[in-house]
């Protein structure tokens, strides 16, 4: 019975045009975000650069934040993103004060000296740049001052600990740029440096549009006044939810899978012109470890929200977690992981750091697989209650978000 | 094998609303209507027959099942609910098919249930009519065909008449006695004619108490002997209205044919009638109304 | 004039609160989220056209939706006001909403000593957001499905967001963060027509069904 609705369910979607508009979008994404990644060039020694990259060395961290630091100093206009938008803060007379104690602790240098030196700096131009941490600080106390500066600036500073690293811009040099080509080619095989941005590009999408078809799915019994009918067949509760959300994650997943093969032959072509050995398996396990959680989540969390409410309060919901997931990555706006719903990598090649990032993302990836299998649960829970006439409990929930839809 | 379906002090709250009273009633096989004016309680015994709602106190038994086993009563029973519709989008065949599965049934059952049952509602031309482009009577047609796809011992139609054109009307209502050959058929209504014309059987609701039930031979005999004809003028009319229940009028030029309830024949040049169903149900629900 | 004025006052409690609750939160939570405080016209500009446009999605969708029943529509279609005059009424409910909401944010902006042109900005403001809900309002009209009518105003605003200034051309939401004012002509312009067309579709194609 369950894989005989389950395929009707699929059917029913073969016949939205809300699907066919999931395809044509994921499909411009893809083909406007993913086609204009090039790969890592080969370095040759005595160019003239090879880009930038961020230093782990802590020194280089602290001389880096306290370059920004005085720059952001000299003109009181201090850059923060408390929730992903820009939120540039200017300071009081008194808040100023403190971080001029800071930087005079920073530079081991007093007050009135790197005043002078600081306007010299500014005022002509063809002077270097002469400011460094004293010897005195360790990395230690130069993070209990940071976090004192950040309580002065407020939230998402360049102060804040996750935001310290990209203060300290280097230039790349060639062995460096070397080794990152050879992780490219041997470690990513070429292949997985695109499997990441791909699952990256796409996650933005996927964190919005299946919410559209959780509430679809939910509305169009509501609408049709098919509920009755459908609550007094025999079937049971799990398999009708069960069956409609499983149609909803495959039907939605397999447009990403077969988009996941172009960029697959893409990348494969790209691997074999470099030499590499490509792994032909990347993708599906990206697309299975990386994007299905997210398109469950999603999906699930507007389905139970909408079997709760009979409203589209999901759609609002859903476009608030949205804003927030993808706008929060602000800080870094390249490389971010946390327990974020969109996990950022937006940049090919970074073997290194991807490694480093990992393990997090291994653990953000479960947690969000299993908040979406608990929404399916409690939607089971919900639609029994309904079904059996719960509408004690439930008829003044829905009754509040009637209006609404 | 039992076959009845027996309520046992039934009440139901929504709220503070009471919109069952201690109802207790035993439902024979064959066609069964229930009447009452829109709000009298029958939707909601209805569903609660349905097991789509619960009784808050009470016991319900359905063929000698206990209505909270869901599941069995849900094998057992089919419904059709006031206004059915279905997914716009799905065809006719598709519609049966859907909840064909729903309701339990294999591929091959529906295969050979599906063509017999549109066949029985004269839809076997209409495989491929998507549900949005049906007229309502289709729809109810429809309806009945799917609710009796798992072939119920139990079937429960909700107003199944309003809205119909009187051909359809009476189209339906044949019909329904049709299947009602073998099994319980409850249709709720409050258009009296369809009870009369059909059921052997009934229960009338008022404001969710349970006012009458038995055959319809036993509500014809109670307003027996009170229903009355009289020719009157026009200008007699509202103060006639005023006095009596008027069931119903006849305009005959400058005079008028009134139907008309009353305990005693104190209306000159009346002449006693026999009541029909509609003359009983008036009489009943305005004895109802003066308590 | 009475009558109008009684089917505004119903549609404001039936059709619009919800979502009034919602812009006013919006609005609410603005300042915890970005700078509202000595911002310059670009600054402003990316509030008024990444945050305040999405008021255009919410206030104009649900013109059509108290009547996406078709008994509802046959009832309210069947009294004396046509439907065009409720769904028109209803716009320009929508339109007056959305302007004093807006006003009020950006007088609250200028409060805070954020440097722009007032006329500009709630141009661009209203620009956006009629282009933005005309397009939830057109899919409405013609596919009669609430999902799918949201779903393809937030998701241009999202390609927006992407790779979308190479491509949208003169319908590019954000141009006045990159000092670009003359694209909101085009924006307005088009936003009227589709909330033109959106009214259109639906009333006459809903005539028509009468008729079959």
């Amino acid at each position: 019975m369950f894989m005989s609705l389950f395929l009707k369910e699929c059917k029913i979607w073969c016949k939205s045009i809300l699907f066919y508009a999931y395809i044509i979008i994921l499909f411009f994404f893809y083909v406007t975000q993913m086609r204009s990644e090039s790969a890592i060039k080969r370095p040759r020694p005595g160019e003239k650069e090879y880009g930038i990259t961020y230093s782990e060395n802590n020194s280089d961290i602290m001389n880096g934040t306290l370059k920004v630091l005085l720059n952001e100093y000299y003109n009181n206009k201090f850059v923060t993103y408390p929730m992903g938008f820009y939120k540039p803060v200017i300071l009081s007379a008194n808040e100023i004060k403190q971080v001029e104690k800071n930087i005079s602790k920073l530079t081991g240098i007093t007050e009135k000296d790197w005043k002078e030196k600081l306007d010299h700096y500014y005022e002509s131009k063809n002077i270097k740049w002469s400011f460094y941490i004293t010897k005195d600080i360790g990395y230690n106390e130069f993070l209990s001052i940071m976090s004192d500066l950040e309580k002065v600036i407020g939230k998402g500073s360049k102060y804040s600990a996750k935001a310290l690293k990209g203060n300290a811009k280097i230039a790349k040099t060639y062995e460096q740029a070397l080794k990152e080509y050879d992780e490219f080619l041997k470690k990513d095989k070429v292949t997985r440096a695109y499997a990441r941005v791909f699952s990256d590009y796409m996650g933005i999408v996927l964190a919005i549009l299946p919410a559209f078809f959780g509430v679809a799915r939910v509305l169009q019994d509501k609408r049709s006044n098919a509920s009755a009918v459908i609550y007094s067949k025999k079937c049971s509760s799990i398999i009708i939810v069960l069956s409609r959300c499983l149609a909803i994650i495959v039907m939605l997943f397999i447009p990403v899978l077969i988009l996941s093969c172009f960029s697959l032959v893409e990348s494969l072509y790209i691997a074999k012109t470099m030499g590499a050995a490509p792994d032909y398996f990347v993708y599906l396990k990206f697309c299975i470890g990386w994007l299905l959680p997210i398109l469950m989540f999603v999906s699930m969390l507007s389905y139970f929200i909408t079997e709760l409410t009979n409203s589209i309060l999901a759609l609002l919901i859903n476009s608030g977690i949205w804003f927030v997931s993808v706008f929060l990555g602000f800080d870094s706006p390249l490389i971010s992981v946390g327990w974020n719903l969109v996990p950022r990598f937006n940049i090919i090649g970074m073997h290194g750091m991807f490694q480093e990032i990992f393990p997090q993302l291994v653990k953000n990836r479960i947690l969000y697989s299993i908040l979406g299998v608990f929404m399916i649960l409690i939607s089971i829970l919900i639609y029994s209650i309904k079904r059996e006439g719960g509408h004690k409990f439930y008829g003044k929930i829905s009754q509040n978000f009637n209006n609404q839809s | 094998m039992n076959t009845e379906i027996v309520l046992k002090n039934v009440n139901k709250f929504y709220g503070k609303n009471q919109a069952l009273k201690d109802i207790s009633l035993t439902i024979p096989n064959g066609m069964f209507g229930l009447l009452g004016r829109n709000g009298a309680g029958k939707t909601t015994l209805m569903k609660i027959l349905a097991t789509l709602h619960n009784a808050d106190t009470g016991k319900v038994m359905i063929c000698g099942l206990d209505v909270e086993e869901r599941a069995k009563i849900r094998d057992k029973i089919g419904y059709l609910p006031q206004d059915f519709t279905m997914y716009g989008t799905m065809s006719v065949y598709e519609v049966m098919d859907y909840l064909g599965t729903l309701a339990g049934l294999k591929k091959k059952e529906r295969a050979l249930r599906i063509p017999q049952m549109l066949d029985k509602v004269n839809l076997q031309n209409n495989y491929k009519t998507k549900v949005k482009a049906m007229s309502g009577g289709m729809r109810r047609r429809l309806g009945i065909a799917q609710a009796l796809l798992n072939n119920p011992q139990v079937l429960i139609v909700d107003e199944p008449t309003a809205g119909l054109d009187p051909e359809e009307r009476v189209r339906f209502r044949n019909l329904l006695c049709e299947i009602a050959d073998q099994r319980i058929v409850i249709l709720s209504t409050h258009i009296v004619g369809d009870i009369e014309a059909t059921c052997e059987n009934i229960a009338i609701l008022h404001e969710g108490e349970l006012c009458f039930s038995g055959k319809v031979s036993e509500l014809l005999n109670i307003a027996k002997g009170k229903i009355y004809i009289a020719e009157i003028s026009k200008l007699e009319l509202e103060e006639m209205k005023s006095k009596y229940i008027v069931t119903g009028m006849l305009t005959k030029g400058s005079k008028v044919e009134v139907r008309f309830v009353s305990e005693d024949n104190s209306f000159p040049y009346a002449r006693s009638v026999e009541p029909n169903v509609e003359d009983a149900y008036l009489y009943l629900m305005n004895g109802k109304e003066k308590v | 004039m009475e009558r109008y004025l009684k089917i505004s006052i119903i549609n404001l409690k039936i059709t619009f609160l919800p979502h009034i609750l919602v812009i006013l939160f919006m609005c609410f939570i603005a300042p915890f989220i970005m700078g509202v405080q000595n911002l310059q016209p670009d600054q402003v500009a990316k509030i008024v056209e990444s945050y305040l446009s999405l008021f255009g999605i919410i206030l104009f969708l649900p013109v059509f939706i108290p009547d996406m029943n078709n008994n509802i529509r046959d009832l309210i279609a069947s009294k004396k006001e046509s439907m065009i005059t409720h769904h028109c009424i209803r716009v320009m409910e929508a339109l007056i909403l959305l302007f004093l909401v807006g006003m009020l944010f950006l007088f609250y902006l200028k409060s805070g000593d954020c440097r722009f042109l007032i006329e500009k900005m709630s141009y661009s403001l209203i620009a956006n957001s009629i282009f933005l809900g005309g397009m939830g309002m057109l899919v409405f009209a013609i596919s009669n499905q609430v999902a799918f009518a949201y779903m393809i105003p937030i998701t241009y605003y999202i390609i927006c967001y992407g790779s979308g200034k190479k491509y949208l051309g003169n319908f590019y939401l954000f141009t006045m963060q990159y000092g670009s004012f003359q694209e909101k002509y085009y924006i307005f312009v088009l936003g009227l027509i589709m909330i033109t067309t959106a009214i259109i579709v639906r009333d006459v194609k809903f005539n028509l069904r009468k008729y079959k």
